[in-house]
């Protein structure tokens, strides 16, 4: 049997657009896949041929890499393509942190500029990464909160079994039968600590 | 103690001659064949189960394909584009670009070019909820989203075929539309002024048993005749569907008012020809085979110069201890009459047929072999000019079945993808990535970094990767 902690999630967030000039360092980071502090190498140019140059493409070298996804590989030193908000927006000798989101992945990556801050020159690292990661922290937070917001209940607790669900809510159209089927299960949850909607030693069934 | 429910909605051959002293010898590899790992250096560090791939070549640019499978935006789960792959010098490298309006990946997605001009055509299930998409793209290579052209609910595996008619692209995009009506669902999305419009065509003639089986699937010809293979679903009984499988043809590319009736069989005088009836299929939304659900295997093939010749494969449980047995027949009078079995593969799926221009016929399968706990899955490209009287066998992977674990269904995919250009077979499949020389006989390129002599996957700083799923693309000499 397995035993872990449930917290139960029912929404998914998004924040109202921004201006990028007026984008708080929490709402840059929010949009972001990978944040990283980097060198204009050149302007209307590309690392990788796979992408066209552009009055809005940049080469940036990677000085420091602040969050990327597991599977991308990108450290310091690599050369990324950078589509950037607004053509002009940077030039040459220009260090920043960028914040940005992936592109193409291909013998380099090409990402498209969420924003970017200039900083102090050169960038601190440290202060970069503290602040990214703090920034990080709001987003995650407010993620969080948002999400206990709207479930119906948060409990820690200890999976005591998982079967085939039982929904008593008859289809509203007649059955088909797709390969896309959800296969619902329900999970037996003893609560330990009641955070929202249960109290400890209740046993409540969540089906998935 | 109380206990309530709560309702969470949550998205949720070794060919060896005798001798003496017998050794095993690595099957003889092919002179001009190519296998390619599609994920790119940059994504090294991934480890998805990327499933279920599929193929597009253009006709005016030899060197320009593009590719898809189960693959999600690395941007994680709030990404609202999902990518497509995309290679620009014949198949060699693939980029991962994040161009389809899905949000982070696709569910079921095919796709196909047209040639006025050369666009892509995608048929894809959207993420969230799985809505039918129909989509176009001007500019492979563009950074903008595809375009969409038609969309509506309740469809299950779209399957694109194109051809080029005058200044227009003729798409057909096979479906199973659940709100078609009496359950007859398996239908054809027709477009005949290169998607601007679609008109749904309903194939089926017969009763069902509520709905048709998944896989509805188009092949065209230069001459524009139009074959469509399905499974009429005729009755189940538990997980097992009693099923008919069942070619229609349309001699004018689907143009005229009452499509699809070209081919009636004699039993009843309804279109659709009765290939094989009273077959039981296996419905098996669960790891079945080799960790692969099954029920929806179907392939069709037209010799596009001599559209008399057409093949048909198709997977069922015979009952003979099989968990699943493909089946492949030919006909070479416009789907009138039917062979009987040319090849009859047990505990295989994922068959896809295609017919090269000198009429060699190339079949692609997955097949489980080998003892429980050491068992394996062998991709296969079989190619045969005498309708399978005798074929050339070629492995192009054999890895083990039972690792990596799934992530999701399919495991592998529902399908894979062949095609044929001038006198090369190309084709694309997903397996087992391990970088290991013994699991691809005829070689294998990574572009993600990898260590062959540790059979490891590393990321970008040179750690380990755990195994996962990943496409290949092959390309193989047709038999002369």
């Amino acid at each position: 049997m397995h035993i872990r902690s449930a917290m139960l999630f029912a929404v998914a967030l998004s924040f109202p657009g921004a201006a990028v000039a007026q984008m708080s360092r929490a709402a840059l980071v929010k949009q972001s896949d990978i944040i990283f502090i980097g060198t204009v190498t050149q302007v209307g140019a590309v690392a990788v041929p796979e992408v066209p140059p552009s009055d809005r493409t940049v080469v940036v070298r990677v000085d420091q890499v602040l969050e990327k996804p597991a599977p991308v590989a990108l450290t310091a030193g690599d050369s990324v393509t950078v589509e950037t908000a607004r053509a002009g927006s940077l030039k040459a000798g220009i260090q920043a942190t960028f914040y940005t989101t992936g592109w193409i992945f291909g013998r380099g990556v090409a990402v498209r500029e969420v924003g970017h801050e200039p900083g102090q020159s050169p960038v601190v690292t440290a202060d970069a990464r503290e602040a990214v990661a703090r920034a990080r922290a709001v987003v995650n937070d407010a993620d969080l909160k948002a999400h206990i917001q709207r479930a119906a209940m948060v409990v820690a607790g200890r999976v005591e079994q998982v079967r085939p669900a039982e929904l008593t809510a008859a289809p509203t159209r007649p059955r088909r039968i797709t390969e896309h089927d959800p296969d619902w299960q329900e999970a037996i949850i003893q609560v330990e600590d009641g955070i929202k909607g249960a109290q400890a030693g209740e046993q409540v069934v969540v089906p998935r | 103690m109380r206990a309530r429910v709560i309702t969470v909605g949550v998205a949720l051959c070794v060919a060896c001659k005798g001798s003496e002293r017998e050794v095993p010898k690595p099957p003889a590899k092919l002179a001009g064949v190519r296998v390619v790992d599609l994920i790119p250096v940059s994504l090294s560090g991934e480890s998805w189960q990327d499933a279920e791939p599929f193929l597009a070549l253009y006709a005016s640019n030899p060197r320009l394909m593009a590719a898809s499978a189960f693959t999600p935006n690395p941007g994680g789960s709030a990404s609202a584009t999902a990518p497509i792959f995309v290679s620009d010098d014949g198949g060699d490298s693939w980029t991962l670009r994040n161009t389809l309006p899905s949000q982070t990946m696709t569910a079921d997605i095919t796709h196909a070019v047209g040639g006025n001009p050369p666009v892509l055509y995608a048929g894809i299930m959207k993420v969230p909820d799985f809505p039918l998409n129909e989509l176009k793209a001007n500019d492979l290579f563009s950074p903008a989203t595809m375009r969409l052209q038609g969309f509506r609910a309740d469809i299950d595996q779209p399957f694109v075929r194109t051809s080029a008619v005058g200044n227009a692209d003729r798409v057909y995009i096979g479906l199973n539309d659940f709100d078609a009506p009496d359950g007859r669902t398996a239908t054809v999305d027709v477009s005949l002024d290169g998607g601007t419009t679609y008109t749904s065509r309903r194939i089926e003639t017969r009763n069902t048993a509520g709905q048709n089986g998944p896989s509805i699937r188009p092949a065209v010809a230069q001459d524009h005749t139009v074959y469509v293979a399905y499974f009429g679903w005729r009755s189940n009984a538990g997980a097992d569907v009693t099923s008919d499988v069942v070619v229609v043809r349309d001699d004018s590319g689907a143009t005229g008012a009452t499509p699809f009736r070209d081919l009636v069989d004699p039993s009843d005088h309804l279109p659709g020809r009765l290939v094989a009836t009273h077959v039981t299929i296996p419905w098996s939304n669960a790891p079945t085979l080799g960790q692969v659900r099954i029920g929806s295997t179907l392939s069709i093939a037209v010799d596009a110069l001599h559209s008399d010749n057409v093949y048909l494969a198709w997977a069922d449980r015979v009952g003979t201890g099989d968990i699943y047995t493909v089946h492949v027949r030919r006909s070479t009078d416009r789907g009138a009459t039917w062979s009987s079995d040319l090849r009859t593969l047990t505990n295989a799926t994922d068959a896809s047929l295609a017919v090269s221009t000198n009429g060699t016929v190339g079949l692609l399968y997955q097949q489980v072999t080998g003892p429980a706990g050491a068992s394996r899955w062998v991709t296969r490209l079989e190619q045969s000019r005498d309708g399978f009287a005798t074929h050339q066998d070629l492995v192009l992977a054999t890895v083990p079945a039972a690792t990596p674990p799934f992530q999701f269904l399919p495991y592998i995919g529902d399908y894979n993808g062949l095609l044929t250009r001038g006198n090369q077979f190309l084709g694309i499949f997903s397996a087992n990535n391990t970088p290991d020389s013994a699991n691809f006989p005829q070689g294998v390129v990574y572009q993600r970094r990898v260590d062959f002599p540790t059979h490891r996957l590393l990321d970008g700083s040179g750690a380990p990767v755990a195994v996962s799923i990943d496409p290949f693309y092959f390309s193989v000499p047709v038999l002369p």
